[in-house]
């Protein structure tokens, strides 16, 4: 039942006949993951939240002033917060009517199956694609339906997958990328808005699974390229035998092993992460891309060895694609802030 | 003969210039022989497309194929045959934040 208070908050979209009464009761008891409040999830959560949807928040890095620019929760007295405290905080600002759980945790193989549980639907703002194939994993085997949404520089995609009925992730892309073959934001760039029009489709599409009107986008991959505002549309099937939707076979949960190490180094207040293969890297081409990183400084580059300052923490990158970063407080910065100068 | 569309996004409708080609091919022909007919006097388009691995060409790690809507890898791969009216979509290396994985090697 809405309340009255309810029924006045929402009224402009329970007029919208699509959504209507019944539409808003089911938004009501429904809930949504946002797994990682980044550029994407952040405008994905506020347009979820405001529309009454229930909310889990998940990410487990801190606000960093060069996130301001595209994650629009965080206002710049967040700067040090964790993200999920500081989205539910501000998002609770919009919306005192719904529940929103934030949770503070890295989203890996351990963690995931409880981060997916008792939600309707997961809402994608990863930044790696190993977080999206163990998403794939997850949602697939307890059949979760969720939405795959990424953005780039002006680029963007999105798709909708319902397990067992639309094509999965794996599916449409069979096998990860090669190890440190992608760029990240960091070297890449992001227009702000980018990951914001992938958010706010998100939502759209969100809202209306949720509330069950209008089509979706299974089997669909939208891609979107701002630079030249086009939006295209492709059509994506299921793959009749898909390793993770049709065998079951769930590698990236099942598996121990991750495409890095971690090691701890003594004494150095350090961290070393080393992906499991050689990447061979080029790293003069590396750093003259990553330089243009306002907030890297390049202070050594040779064939070998790339020496960074990068928000402040020393890191050094090797040929091989070991990072080094010091001065950090636990492996999970470490790992954060490696992966997001080399794709893992 | 038969006609097949190619449907571009990112950087081969960048480098082609086209969102949509079609291209005529010979009856029976395959992907590799569709993607070597496009590429042939496309420089730029063929590196995007083909690599050497032991003086062997074979598919980039940066092209991922779509044959109506399938991968071609749950088809028969660059082998798979073309017939008229396919569509077959060129989806290129969006990488960074996205780390998509629109891209792999065959």
């Amino acid at each position: 039942m809405l309340s009255e208070k309810e029924l006045s908050r929402y009224s402009r979209q329970i007029v919208f006949p699509f959504l209507g009464k019944k539409g808003q009761e089911r938004l009501k008891e429904s809930k949504v993951s946002v797994l990682g409040l980044g550029g994407v999830g952040c405008a994905a959560s506020l347009y979820l939240a405001a529309a009454g949807v229930n909310l889990r928040l998940i990410d487990r890095d801190l606000v960093e002033l060069n996130n301001l620019q595209r994650q629009i929760l965080y206002s710049e007295e967040d700067v040090g917060k964790p993200k999920a405290l500081a989205a539910k905080q501000s998002l609770e600002g919009k919306n005192s009517d719904i529940e929103i759980e934030a949770v503070i945790e890295d989203f890996n193989p351990s963690t995931a199956e409880n981060l997916v549980r008792d939600v309707d639907l997961v809402v994608d703002g990863t930044d790696n694609f190993e977080a999206r194939y163990l998403l794939n994993d997850v949602c697939v085997k307890q059949g979760v339906p969720f939405f795959y949404g990424a953005a780039i520089g002006a680029k963007g995609v999105l798709t909708f997958i319902s397990p067992g009925e639309t094509a999965c992730f794996t599916c449409i892309f069979p096998n990860p990328p090669k190890p440190g073959s992608i760029e990240t934001c960091e070297v890449a760039g992001v227009m702000g808005p980018s990951p914001g029009v992938v958010g706010v489709l998100e939502a759209v599409e969100s809202i209306k699974y949720l509330a069950g009107f209008g089509s979706n986008l299974k089997n669909r991959l939208i891609y979107l390229d701002l630079l030249e505002a086009s939006f295209d549309e492709i059509r994506v099937l299921r793959n009749k035998n898909c390793r993770t939707c049709v065998k079951r076979e769930f590698i990236f949960l099942e598996r121990r092993e991750k495409g890095k190490y971690v090691t701890s180094l003594c004494g150095l207040n350090a961290y070393q992460v080393s992906p499991t293969i050689n990447l061979k890297l080029n790293l003069a081409d590396f750093s003259k891309k990553i330089s243009r990183n306002p907030d890297v400084r390049v202070q050594e580059a040779s064939n070998e060895i790339l020496k960074l300052l990068f928000e402040g923490k020393e890191v050094v990158v090797f040929k091989s694609g070991r990072i080094i970063v010091k001065n950090v407080g636990s492996e999970e910065r470490a790992v954060s802030i490696a992966s997001r100068i080399i794709g893992f | 003969m038969v006609k097949v569309k190619v449907f571009t996004l990112g950087e081969f409708r960048e480098i082609m210039g086209e969102k949509e080609i079609e291209v005529e091919l010979p009856s029976g022909s395959d992907v590799f022989y569709l993607l070597k007919a496009i590429s042939e006097e496309n420089d730029e388009l063929f590196k995007m497309i083909f690599e050497f691995k032991e003086e062997e060409k074979c598919l980039s790690s940066r092209i991922r194929i779509l044959v109506n809507g399938r991968t071609i890898h749950a088809l028969e791969g660059i082998k798979t045959k073309l017939k008229e009216g396919d569509v077959v979509s060129l989806i290129p290396p969006i990488s960074g934040g996205l780390h998509i994985s629109l891209f792999n090697s065959f």
